[in-house]
């Protein structure tokens, strides 16, 4: 044996041993990851259940109490509890299980409990279907929580892991412990399909909110031919050349449209796109993919071209409410007005390529779902009572009628008082009949623009 | 001596290869073992002319959205790339997902590109921020879609039970 022979013997060795060093720490690493990914579902579904006991006995006080400070209490804590259940829910591996019956569920039972005890604290009693809807709501929770306590069962026997739910995505079988578990989730959520009630209520969950249908949809149903001409029309681009339309598709959403392309020739063009509504032609959206490069307009002029636009195509009646600048465009937001009211649902937005003043997005989506004609009820509230309603530390600005979206789609007639306190602006809308304060939103003023929050 | 140099430097030869390779086994070694350790991702480009600010009150949402728009939807259709951070925020306002962007987009198993890390690694473009933009502040051309596939490689039959709103380029859009 000769030295280069050891010094070869040594290298080998040492690469086998610095290889096999390598492996464990990244064997090592694996594990460690994975141990804490299992973890943090032990602990969502762990919390889950502890959530959904405590919704069982809150659910169950409220019913129980004679108080209506108490119930009022418990329900409160039924909605907080309700969506920390849901986030935990979301946070398990189930995905594939398909829970969105379960969440929609823990939704609508912290939504609907929420209206409950904002429905007591404005001094009004519950009524017999209510008490009678929360009992069938507690019933229904129990029977999860039972369920969930089964399938706990499960995950204590030997063997199970959540992350073996993981092997799914690569359609591997899972063990029969893991299949055990998935079908017990997803038991639930098909139990809850066939039990749950439908729940229509005052609040953003409420069933009725996604069967909207349209209500500014007016005139006749339109040919492809047509949609094109109104395209047109809409973009200016009506007897004039230099323009190529792509082939016209229809869509099926709420408002059913045909979809038109629009390629122009010359340099900073973007592709434009936009949807023709298919019942009265109304453009619903457009968007021009092009990415203004500077700012040569002021705002006060961006602000000019919107407007007008808006006039040229007949809706002259709508006021700006809000922009917001992003870059080098400014979003206008525009709300109709009827009799000095500002009606805030109609709502219209309108992009400005701030470089040339070109409008690069349309959107009326709003404005064709909420637009009919209003009867709008006699204020029964001057203008100063309002401004009386509202907080003392508020320094009122200005205060006019405004028509406002209430979350579960209802609109209310409101004066909307404008005012600061502690340096903030706010603005607080006042029921014009009953004198109620139905929502305050806060303007959060930025070099951007104004964001109501 | 002549044989015996001519043998010396073949084994010389040896030597060198063998420490060649152990250098390379090192090196790859290394260079895997750090990427493992810290998958970078990549900022804004920095060519672009427009990045939101920090300060921003939702500047998080538009970071957020931006990422799946450049993972999910890069090379489609300006239209398209809006609709899908649009479902995001459909979703975001539907009882039957989370209530935030990042619960939506991080929920387990939902979406490809948080799956196989490209929404951390695709790089986002002014583009990209424009459509999230946009889609936060209520465009929305998938009709208020809580889906979206691909035709051509969606594994789930499941997916084909839902009713189909629109298509925009490679994504079908549906409820």
């Amino acid at each position: 044996m000769n030295a280069r022979r050891i010094v070869a013997l040594g290298l080998s060795l040492l690469l086998l041993v610095g290889g096999g060093w390598w492996l464990w720490q990244t064997q090592r690493r694996a594990r460690a990851t994975e141990n804490a990914l299992e973890a943090s579902y032990q602990r969502a579904f762990f919390d889950l259940l502890k959530n959904m006991e405590n919704l069982d006995t809150l659910l169950g006080k409220s019913l129980a109490s004679g108080s209506s400070g108490q119930r009022i209490m418990s329900l409160t804590s039924v909605w907080h509890e309700a969506e920390n259940a849901r986030a935990n829910l979301a946070n398990m591996p189930v995905g594939m299980v398909n829970m969105m019956r379960s969440q929609q569920y823990l939704a609508q039972l912290g939504d609907y409990c929420y209206v409950l005890a904002e429905k007591q604290a404005r001094g009004l009693e519950l009524e017999a279907e209510e008490w009678q809807q929360l009992a069938q709501l507690h019933e229904q929770t129990r029977e999860i929580h039972a369920g969930l306590r089964e399938i706990m069962a499960g995950i204590g026997e030997e063997g199970f892991q959540w992350r073996s739910f993981a092997s799914l995505s690569r359609n591997k079988k899972l063990t029969p412990r893991a299949q055990s578990i998935a079908d017990g989730f997803s038991k639930l959520d098909e139990k809850l399909r066939d039990q749950a009630p439908t729940l229509t209520y005052d609040g953003p969950f409420s069933d009725h909110i996604e069967e909207q249908e349209p209500k500014g949809l007016t005139g006749e149903r339109i040919s492809e031919a047509q949609a094109r001409e109104i395209a047109l029309e809409f973009l200016d681009l009506a007897g004039e050349a230099g323009y190529k339309i792509g082939e016209i598709r229809k869509t099926r959403g709420r408002i059913p449209a045909y979809s038109l392309t629009i390629e122009r020739e010359g340099e900073n063009r973007g592709q434009i796109a936009l949807d023709v509504s298919q019942q009265g032609g109304h453009v619903v959206w457009m968007l021009n993919s092009r990415l203004p490069r500077e700012s040569k307009l002021s705002l006060t002029e961006a602000l000019a071209r919107a407007e007008d636009f808006l006039a040229q195509r007949g809706l002259a009646r709508m006021v700006p409410t809000g922009t917001i600048r992003e870059g080098n465009r400014l979003s206008v937001s525009f709300a109709a007005q009827e009799d000095g009211v500002i009606i805030y649902p109609d709502l219209i937005k309108v992009t400005v390529a701030l470089d040339d003043g070109e409008i690069i997005a349309y959107d009326a989506m709003g404005f064709l779902m909420a637009h009919h004609k209003r009867d709008l009820p006699q204020p029964k509230l001057t203008p100063e009572e309002a401004e009386k309603k509202v907080s003392r530390q508020m320094e009122v600005q200005r205060t006019r009628l405004a028509v406002i979206p209430m979350s579960n789609l209802e609109e209310k007639l409101c004066y909307e008082v404008r005012g600061k306190v502690n340096g903030d602006t706010y603005l607080v809308y006042i029921n014009a009949v009953t004198g109620d304060e139905e929502k305050i939103l806060q303007l959060v003023e930025t070099e951007a623009g104004t964001r109501a929050m | 001596m002549v044989g015996e140099k001519g043998r010396g430097s073949q084994g010389d030869q040896r030597l060198r290869l063998a420490l060649a390779a152990a250098l390379v086994v090192v090196v790859l070694a290394v260079g895997v073992s750090t990427r493992l350790q810290e998958e970078p991702y990549v900022g804004w480009e920095t060519e672009t002319a427009y990045a939101p600010q920090v300060g921003e009150p939702n500047y998080d949402d538009v970071w957020l959205l931006a990422r799946m728009v450049a993972s999910e939807a890069r090379g489609e259709p300006y239209e398209g790339q809006v609709a899908v951070a649009a479902v995001i925020v459909n979703r975001v306002r539907n009882p039957r997902f989370p209530n935030t962007v990042a619960g939506v987009l991080f929920e387990p198993w939902a979406f490809e590109p948080v799956l196989n890390g490209t929404f951390w690694t695709a790089p986002v473009t002014e583009e990209h921020v424009r459509a999230a933009e946009q889609a936060l502040n209520g465009w929305d051309p998938s009709y208020g879609s809580l889906f979206f596939w691909n035709p051509g490689t969606a594994t789930s039959p499941w997916i084909w039970t839902r009713r189909i709103i629109t298509q925009i380029g490679e994504h079908v859009f549906g409820l």
